[in-house]
């Protein structure tokens, strides 16, 4: 049977299906506590929280602060992610991001304002960590920002735990942070499509995922409140957001890996972030805004990529696409109208 | 799939293998009874160096700087994360797609799951969970989910405020 359950959690909506043989009842058991991570890991790593303890170590500045293994590890990967990618990607931006209007907690409405922190000039350079001792050292004020990593882990810590509790065959969906275990109901690889980031009706087309990742990032969902034209997406170096590139998809074996470097690569453009992610062994598909795709060489080939292109119908009911490619099968899309 | 480097399987690794970890565990009790309490208690984060902010008389720090005072002092954490009365509550909100329910349980003060229980609307319930912010949207017998940029929780939040503020009374 297929079970479906949806939470909601670090400013987003958390659906897991699982599909199994298994008790109603023991399946809820472990989607109740895979979901678990995700509110484990908010409160360990909210920007939003003026108590989290992301937050309470962002206020200590010069002195080494030993914090929780999970906090620990989420920064170093951060800061590994921000050696690896020049900068793109950068743990410190929060007080950037703070300025930039993304300071609300989603569910009181009520801003975060870290005015003790620096806005310029300070990068993942100014931040030292000691792996022995579980210590960072903030060499300057700043807002430490997970934003980029935590969605993504709390989804591979809520995959472990299903695999663990003996499912083979799961999704977990983030707000689009995908994790698909195993074959869906139909005994096949799960089908994720991409949306079209250009026409968020459509997609762009789909891939084939079994025990594998894939993340997006956009810079068309979370415009700046207070800076038109400026996203959510900022690249660190130039304070500005990204303009070439509207999305990035990539897939990794985890999802932390697929957040970080989608972001990360769409901030490096579109050359730059596709050798990227050859480099770092990842598949990925980026496009521009004229629709321009980029795929990494082996993106179609690992992912069974299938094109979608969709009559643009204005109404509702039933429209039916041609597929692309092999087989030409007629496809059945099911759509609303608002 | 391609191998990822041995450097970045490990540094996952190491962050995924973490979730029942005793510090983590002990570091998220601590805060939370610090939370309800009142004491201040001994984190890891709270070594023993000063604070750069001042400890108010729920035993939170808060930031120290006074420019922006009046934000300072209304951060989302005090209201959302603390003072909560442990238990399961149910919250109801509508929105723009139609009704929704939530049920929100608290542990040691803080939230510990928020779960929509039914969403009643003219839309097939699957299709909203999937794309709260896209109300049309792609829904096909082929395509198992879709992945996009995040998508925020906006149609939710009046059903999950509503089970808050019963956690509050």
């Amino acid at each position: 049977m297929v079970y479906q359950e949806t939470f909601i959690a670090m400013d987003t909506t958390i659906m897991m299906t699982v599909v199994s043989d298994a008790a109603e009842r023991t399946i809820d058991r472990s989607v109740r506590r895979a979901a678990r991570c995700f509110y484990q890991i908010e409160q360990v790593c909210s920007r939003f929280d003026t108590d989290s303890e992301l937050m309470r170590a962002s206020r200590r500045t010069g002195v080494p602060v030993r914090v929780s293994p999970i906090l620990y590890h989420a920064m170093k990967f951060a800061v590994e992610a921000a050696a690896e990618t020049g900068g793109a990607l950068d743990p410190t931006i929060g007080r950037k991001m703070e300025l930039r209007g993304f300071r609300r907690n989603y569910l009181s409405g009520k801003p975060v304002c870290s005015a003790f922190a620096e806005n310029a000039g300070v990068t993942f350079r100014d931040l030292v960590l000691n792996d022995e001792k579980m210590e960072m050292t903030l060499k300057k004020p700043m807002v430490l920002d997970l934003n980029a990593v935590a969605k993504g882990l709390a989804v591979d810590q809520a995959a472990k735990i299903l695999r663990n509790a003996g499912f083979l065959h799961f999704m977990i969906n983030a707000g689009g942070d995908i994790y698909a275990a195993g074959q869906n109901e139909r005994h096949e690889s799960w089908t994720i499509g991409i949306r079209d980031p250009l026409d968020p009706e459509k997609l762009a087309g789909t891939v084939r995922l079994s025990d594998a990742a894939i993340c997006t990032s956009g810079h068309y969902e979370r415009p700046s409140p207070v800076m038109p034209g400026e996203s959510h997406l900022l690249d660190p170096r130039s304070g500005r957001s990204p303009g070439m590139i509207v999305s990035c998809s990539v897939i990794a074996p985890f999802a932390m890996l697929a957040d970080a470097f989608s972001t990360a690569a769409l901030v490096m453009g579109p050359e730059t972030g596709i050798e990227k992610l050859e480099y770092m062994c990842l598949d990925g598909l980026m496009i521009g805004c004229t629709s321009r795709r980029l795929f990494t060489k082996n993106f179609k080939e690992h992912t069974l990529w299938n094109e979608q292109r969709q009559a643009s119908s204005a109404g509702a009911g039933i429209v039916t696409a041609r597929k692309q490619g092999k087989g030409g099968r007629q496809q059945r899309v099911r759509r609303s109208s608002r | 799939m391609n191998r990822i480097s041995p450097k970045w399987m490990a540094l996952c690794t190491a962050a995924i293998g973490l979730t029942y970890a005793a510090g983590y565990v002990v570091t998220d009790t601590e805060a939370a009874s610090r939370a309800s309490s009142g004491q201040v208690t001994q984190t890891p984060v709270q070594s023993n160096q000063p604070d750069y902010g001042y400890v108010d008389d729920q035993g939170g720090t808060r930031p120290s700087d006074g420019s922006e005072s009046q934000d300072d002092r209304t951060t989302g954490a005090d209201q959302a994360q603390q003072g909560y009365k442990d238990g399961s509550y149910t919250g109801e909100g509508v929105n723009r797609i139609g009704s929704v329910s939530v049920k929100v349980r608290i542990e040691s003060g803080k939230i510990a799951e928020v779960r929509i229980v039914d969403c009643t609307t003219s839309y097939p319930e699957s299709l909203i969970e999937q794309l709260p912010e896209q109300v049309v949207a792609l829904q096909s017998p082929d395509v198992d989910n879709v992945t996009g940029a995040t998508e925020s929780t906006d149609d939710f939040r009046s059903a999950v405020l509503d089970a808050l503020n019963k956690a509050m009374a």
